[in-house]
């Protein structure tokens, strides 16, 4: 089914600035650009977060200062060392959707499990691999 | 096992919650509790059935020590786990201890297993099982002098009476947690008496779980020292600061600032009364060499829960909760509270705080479905 509606960048700056005061969000015709800080819980440490979005694109999370458990071991669900993949491509997020009550829940509960996979070496969050469903 | 309320709103009540967690699995297994019960039970049985001697003398059976206050926890790598019972006569205060002692001996003896695993002890007769379990019983006579629960225990080696309270002290450290009322009530029937079921950490006091943490701390501070503090005096220690937190991390932080606050103004070698009978001393195993010991395993507990308190990053609290109560420990806690949160978000009940964005249970917007996607 064909979304009802699509907000356009200006409404997803917007919306964050509304949901979030602390972040900072820049947005054009053409694209989106929210930075801030996210502690998932009270114990974890305080994340630098960017999310972009282009214009008819999905938006993308960006979180500086990733690190493995081990050089040669890879961060679980991330596209690149500093982008965690927080969503299915295939439909979980459509352009109806607010990035704020979607991208941003989504990074702070990836987040919680990469604290907890640097914690026990496990993660627990579930997720879908690149080569098929897990867990 | 349930598992405790999952709260997330302040670093006490999130820590908290993994506390509780690491109380859940410092828990006897549940196969462990019941072998300990039916053992209890067919002592008991044995001890007052038909026939048995010791039926002239009314005997009464009960549970002292960590399985009647709740405050057990699972056995430190190889080491023994024990039960402690009483088997309470009547009519007896006049008689010699020693014999005393022997009627029941006797009784034990006479049944064909318990012969064969039977050992004299100072003060009780030892029912040593094979698989690190042992069962000890305390023959026992009402201590007519001091009334009221007081009762008196023979000892072999004065062969003498010893005093000894352990409904009192019962009752005094369920006084100190605020326990319901209606869960001592129990604890009064006489005969054989239902051990204390294996209580989900989740419905324990703070005090209950605090006394167990600091027990497990004992353990991998002590790691098989025979010097280690004794679960009584601990115990006692931490009824005696404990100030009706309702906080597990709080309790602890009181207590522990309690019992250190008290030490350097103690000259010498402090005594800890026995809350039901100031005339004994619970620490009588303290001297020059287990005393220090005993002031290093405070000041390293102060030390981890301090990290532990002011850590941030969900893996360096679960290395300072490792130093705490042992690695494999913290992070089974861990697991077992991103397993919470996960089953909240598979139930829509897992939120997240609008303007911060912090995961939230109580209030906040529920998280719309997801899957994290990616390699691993």
């Amino acid at each position: 089914m064909p979304p009802v509606r699509t907000f356009s960048l200006r409404d997803q700056a917007a919306w964050m600035r509304e949901y979030y005061p602390g972040f900072q969000c820049t947005a054009t015709n053409r694209d989106l650009r929210c930075t801030g800080r996210l502690q998932p819980t009270p114990l974890s440490r305080e994340y630098e977060v960017t999310i972009t979005c282009d214009a008819g694109g999905r938006p993308q999370a960006f979180v500086p200062g990733l690190v493995a458990r081990k050089p040669d071991e890879r961060i679980p669900h991330t596209y690149a060392p500093n982008r965690p993949c927080l969503y299915y491509p295939g439909g979980e997020w459509r352009s109806d959707m607010k990035v704020a009550t979607t991208i941003v829940p989504w990074l702070s509960l990836w987040l919680y499990h990469y604290e907890v996979w640097h914690a026990t070496g496990e993660w627990m969050g579930g997720g879908i691999h690149h080569n098929g469903p897990k867990n | 096992m349930a598992a405790p309320a999952l709260t997330l709103d302040t670093r006490y009540s999130h820590l908290d919650s993994i506390l509780e967690l690491v109380c859940v699995a410092l828990q006897l297994t549940q196969t462990q509790f019941e072998d300990a019960k039916q053992k209890y039970e067919a002592a008991g049985t044995w001890l007052s059935a038909p026939g048995s001697p010791l039926r002239h003398f009314s005997p009464d059976i009960y549970p002292q020590g960590s399985m009647r206050l709740g405050t057990t926890i699972r056995p430190w790598k190889g080491e023994e786990f024990d039960l402690d019972l009483v088997c309470q006569l009547h009519g007896c205060g006049h008689a010699h201890p020693l014999k005393v002692y022997q009627a029941v001996h006797d009784r034990l003896s006479s049944h064909g297993v318990y012969a064969k695993i039977l050992e004299k002890k100072k003060r009780c007769l030892r029912l040593d099982y094979a698989g690190n379990f042992h069962l000890d019983i305390l023959p026992a006579c009402p201590d007519g002098v001091r009334g009221g629960t007081a009762i008196k225990v023979p000892d072999c080696e004065l062969a003498d009476w010893k005093p000894s309270n352990p409904t009192g002290y019962a009752d005094w450290f369920f006084e100190r947690c605020l326990y319901r009322p209606s869960m001592v009530l129990a604890a009064l029937e006489k005969g054989v008496r239902p051990l204390p079921s294996n209580m989900p950490s989740a419905m324990k006091y703070p005090l209950q779980r605090a006394v167990q943490l600091m027990k497990r701390h004992r353990d991998s501070f002590f790691d098989g020292n025979p010097d280690a503090a004794r679960s009584i005096v601990l115990t006692t220690l931490a009824g005696a600061f404990y100030a009706g937190q309702e906080s597990l991390t709080e309790s602890l932080d009181v207590i522990v600032n309690g019992i250190l606050a008290v030490i350097p103004h103690t000259p010498g070698i402090p005594r800890v009364p026995n809350p039901t009978n100031p005339d004994e001393n619970l620490a009588e195993g303290w001297n020059q060499n287990t005393y220090p010991q005993f002031v290093r395993y405070m000041h390293s507990f102060r030390q981890h829960l301090d990290r532990l308190m002011q850590g941030e990053g969900i893996d360096e609290i679960t290395k300072s909760l490792g130093g705490l109560v042992g690695r494999t420990m913290a992070e089974k806690a861990i697991g077992a509270h991103a397993n919470e949160l996960e089953r909240l978000r598979a139930g829509k009940l897992l939120r997240v705080h609008p303007g911060t964005g912090r995961l939230a249970t109580a209030a906040g917007m529920l998280i719309p479905r997801n899957n994290f996607y990616g390699a691993d």
